[in-house]
């Protein structure tokens, strides 16, 4: 069975050097707010919408002084569109960051940017 | 990075199980001497290790790619989805196969029904599932052809330099008697498999999975081709007690095994960081 090392070894190798970059998938439809929104304050509510359904695992938000924050979000099972409650996102650039598991297995993942006006006040 | 890992986990988890239960289908249908039987056995039982630890480590590497945390959340998608099923259907027909190992006939039936319940996680693996039950009854086809040849070219390489040349020319001979239908239903069932997909995708000719799928294929060609120089021209030989064609056999049959294995690499590739819908693309 040293074979079977032999067997993998160097086409594992090559397809490491050789493989596509994994990065950036666009498997989301829209979202509200749309990615790029300038807002005055925090919406209430962010909401994607993926083209297939999905499972949403996790979402992180960070803002202009690039500390990370979890998000909760509905539902918790496989679901077409998602819904991110209250965010509290702060002044300045926010960027959400979300992964997902596609019903076809493949792990997705994406993110959007909302602007908060920084003379926006109350922001929760 | 987590997604190259990914891919490399999901080559070692083809290998391990196509080896194990193509060495049950082999056993089943080409017999072979006491050492064949032995050696059978032990491709299983390595196989089948390999199945379930590069299962175990790629949902492990699967939830830290969906965010790292193993809450229900991510778990529940982890494995309540078709990844849950391909794991729990591949993970217990590999434990099931570690479990039946003994020589008597019963066993060995058992085996052909536990290597059946390995193979059929490829009903729930790749791109297959988006096309339709005729891609996935085809996809579990052109796995199981594909385990059997695996299977049978670790049992030929081991009897090239173990058995005798009688007892190797006839398991080449009953090797070629259904090699014919097995590759030839494999390659139909990848060709029809490959365009259902494509088609109901609607791939785009310049994306990476088209590309990837093109050195898929011709890695395949180099496969036959080499298979095709020992049917051909070595597979004479040996029966007409060439000794070196012997040693010439386990050289092609390893540089064989090689090809395949890059093959398994291209196809974990395809099925982890390409896809074949416009929408994943990288």
């Amino acid at each position: 069975m040293k074979l079977m090392g032999i067997m993998l070894g160097p086409a594992a190798l090559l397809f490491l050097l050789f493989m596509p970059p994994a990065s950036a998938h666009t498997a989301i439809k829209a979202t509200l707010p749309r990615d790029g929104a300038v807002l005055q304050e925090s919406p209430p509510v962010v909401e994607i919408e993926f083209a297939h359904a999905a499972r949403l695992t996790s979402v992180v938000v960070s803002g202009e002084d690039k500390s990370e924050r979890r998000l909760e979000f509905t539902p918790a099972g496989s679901a077409i569109t998602f819904k991110i409650p209250e965010p509290g996102l702060t002044p300045g650039r926010n960027e959400i960051r979300w992964k997902a598991l596609a019903d076809d297995g493949h792990v997705i993942n994406g993110s959007l940017t909302i602007i908060v006006k920084p003379d926006a006040a109350g922001t929760e | 990075m987590l997604d190259a890992l990914a891919a490399v986990l999901e080559a070692f988890l083809f290998a391990g199980l196509l080896s194990c239960t193509g060495a049950v289908f082999a056993e089943a249908t080409l017999g072979g001497s006491s050492d064949t039987a032995r050696f059978a056995a032990q491709v299983i039982r390595r196989g089948a290790l390999l199945t379930i630890v590069a299962g175990l480590a790629g949902s492990a590497v699967l939830v830290v790619r969906l965010g790292g945390r193993f809450d229900q959340i991510t778990l529940s998608a982890v494995f309540l989805s078709i990844h849950g099923a391909a794991f729990a259907l591949q993970t217990g027909g590999a434990l099931l196969l570690l479990a039946s190992v003994a020589a008597d006939r019963f066993t060995r039936s058992l085996r052909i029904a536990n290597a059946g319940i390995a193979i059929l996680s490829f009903a729930y693996h790749g791109h297959a599932w988006n096309a339709g039950t005729g891609a996935t009854i085809l996809a579990v086809g052109h796995i199981t052809a594909a385990a059997w040849w695996i299977g049978s070219l670790w049992l030929l390489e081991r009897a090239c330099s173990r058995e005798s040349p009688p007892e190797l020319a006839a398991l080449v001979r009953r090797f070629g008697a259904l090699a014919g239908r097995a590759v030839g239903g494999l390659l139909l069932a990848g060709l029809i498999l490959a365009m259902l997909i494509v088609s109901s995708a609607a791939t785009p000719l310049t994306s990476p999975y088209l590309r990837l799928l093109v050195l898929k294929i011709g890695l395949v060609a180099g496969t036959l081709g080499l298979a095709a120089y020992n049917k051909y021209r070595l597979t004479p030989r040996l029966m007409l007690d060439d000794i070196a064609a012997a040693a010439s056999l386990r050289s092609m049959i390893r540089g064989e095994l090689v090809l395949i294995g890059a093959v398994l690499a291209a196809t974990a590739f395809l099925t982890t960081v390409t896809s074949p819908f416009r929408e994943f693309d990288f």
